[in-house]
């Protein structure tokens, strides 16, 4: 099934269109925005919000840029819309006492494998537009045009922006003793 | 140097030349060294979605929705409270009567003859129509209380006739409901008993000591 004839089944809301578009892209837009919002259950929101609006909004597709590229933007503006409205929700979820959600973080590094937390750890203390970036090029293994695609920006940019924020991690987990081992080698 | 490395881990960058620059540079070979173990670690940090991504989008995206019909159901409310209040005013709410304290109608004087009372009798907040609704009635009032009872009937009504404890009179349809109003405030009646005839009514109260 190539993207166009996915698109045409879309906008007849083909439920297996549908379905094969989840599955498709899932995983791809769930790393992003959790490593982004490195929050599980807003993450799983998000993805699911995203996939939403992407069907019910089919028809505003106009097929200048991918399917995945259509839905990581529309995924990181509901992220950010959502971040904005976080102060809100929080303050409603203290009122009604509601069980704190699991960190996903938690359950998936800890214990697990110590330089991943201690990655985690760093990620918490760099920006998020940094870790937009590392996301896209370190975990997903995009390159940088793709990665330039996804962003909006040039790929000049997406290398600038890269190397600044490995430098910014690098020196978040230098802290935590992330390089012990190797520098104790030499 | 540290750009250029880090555009190097990733494949890019003229590569010979960063590959002397890490052979002869210490600094540059560590530095490399933490991006690489970095990137590598990274690179394994991928996570699945939560399972039953797609039920729940696909859940969301068809489901029914019943959708509530707010407008005809505020607009059945308001039907019905006019249809209450409004549409019904023969029911009589305690507001609607006159109290006792403030009750200044009983006329205690008996009328001069072809004297209509009721023209004289204000009818505020009272409505009839209900009472004469109702199949007939018997007053049961104390002797003591009988004189009062005879004189308010005949204040707005002929005697037609009666014996002791019989009395007929004949009300018509305005001033009836005004008796029995003002008769109700005061005594327990029951069992009504209307006989209609042309133009008026004849009622007969049977006035018992309990």
């Amino acid at each position: 099934m190539d993207e166009e004839e996915i698109i045409e089944r879309l906008k007849k809301n083909d439920v297996n269109a549908q379905e094969y578009v989840i599955r498709k892209y899932k995983n791809f837009l769930f790393n992003s925005v959790f490593h982004v919002a490195q929050r599980s259950e807003v993450a799983q929101d998000v993805v699911e919000d995203t996939f939403i609006k992407c069907f019910k909004k089919i028809n505003q597709f106009d097929g200048r840029s991918s399917l995945s590229t259509w839905l990581y933007r529309i995924g990181m503006n509901t992220l950010k819309n959502m971040i904005e409205s976080e102060g809100a929700r929080n303050r409603l979820r203290d009122r009604l006492k509601w069980k704190k959600d699991v960190n996903y973080s938690e359950e998936q590094f800890k214990g697990n494998d110590k330089k991943k937390q201690i990655i985690w750890e760093g990620m918490r203390h760099i920006t998020a537009i940094e870790r937009e970036a590392i996301t896209l090029v370190d975990i997903q293994g995009l390159n940088y045009e793709e990665a330039g695609e996804l962003l909006a920006i040039s790929v000049g940019t997406v290398k600038s922006r890269l190397f600044r924020a490995r430098e910014h991690l690098r020196k978040e987990i230098l802290k935590r003793n992330f390089f012990e081992g190797e520098l104790s080698k030499e | 140097m540290k750009e250029k490395i880090s555009k190097y881990i990733d494949g890019e960058g003229n590569k010979e030349e960063i590959k002397k620059l890490l052979r002869k540079d210490k600094e540059a070979r560590e530095y490399y060294e933490q991006l690489s173990e970095m990137k590598a670690v990274l690179s394994d940090m991928k996570v699945n979605a939560l399972p039953g991504t797609e039920e729940n989008v696909l859940k969301k995206m068809h489901r029914k929705r019943f959708r509530v019909p707010y407008r005809v159901i505020s607009f059945a409310a308001i039907l019905l409270v006019l249809f209450l209040f409004l549409k019904v005013p023969g029911l009589k709410y305690d507001y609607q009567l006159e109290s006792p304290e403030t009750d200044n109608n009983v006329r205690t004087t008996i009328p001069a003859e072809n004297e209509f009372p009721y023209e004289a009798a204000p009818e505020k907040g009272f409505q009839g129509e209900s009472i004469l609704s109702h199949a007939g009635f018997e007053i049961m009032v104390e002797e003591s209380e009988k004189a009062d009872v005879i004189v308010l009937l005949a204040q707005y009504g002929e005697l037609k006739g009666g014996e002791e404890n019989f009395f007929t009179y004949t009300l018509n349809s305005k001033t009836l409901p005004v008796v029995l109003e003002k008769l109700e405030k005061s005594y327990k009646i029951s069992n009504i008993n209307i006989p209609e005839e042309e133009g008026t009514i004849t009622l007969t109260i049977k006035i018992e000591s309990p």
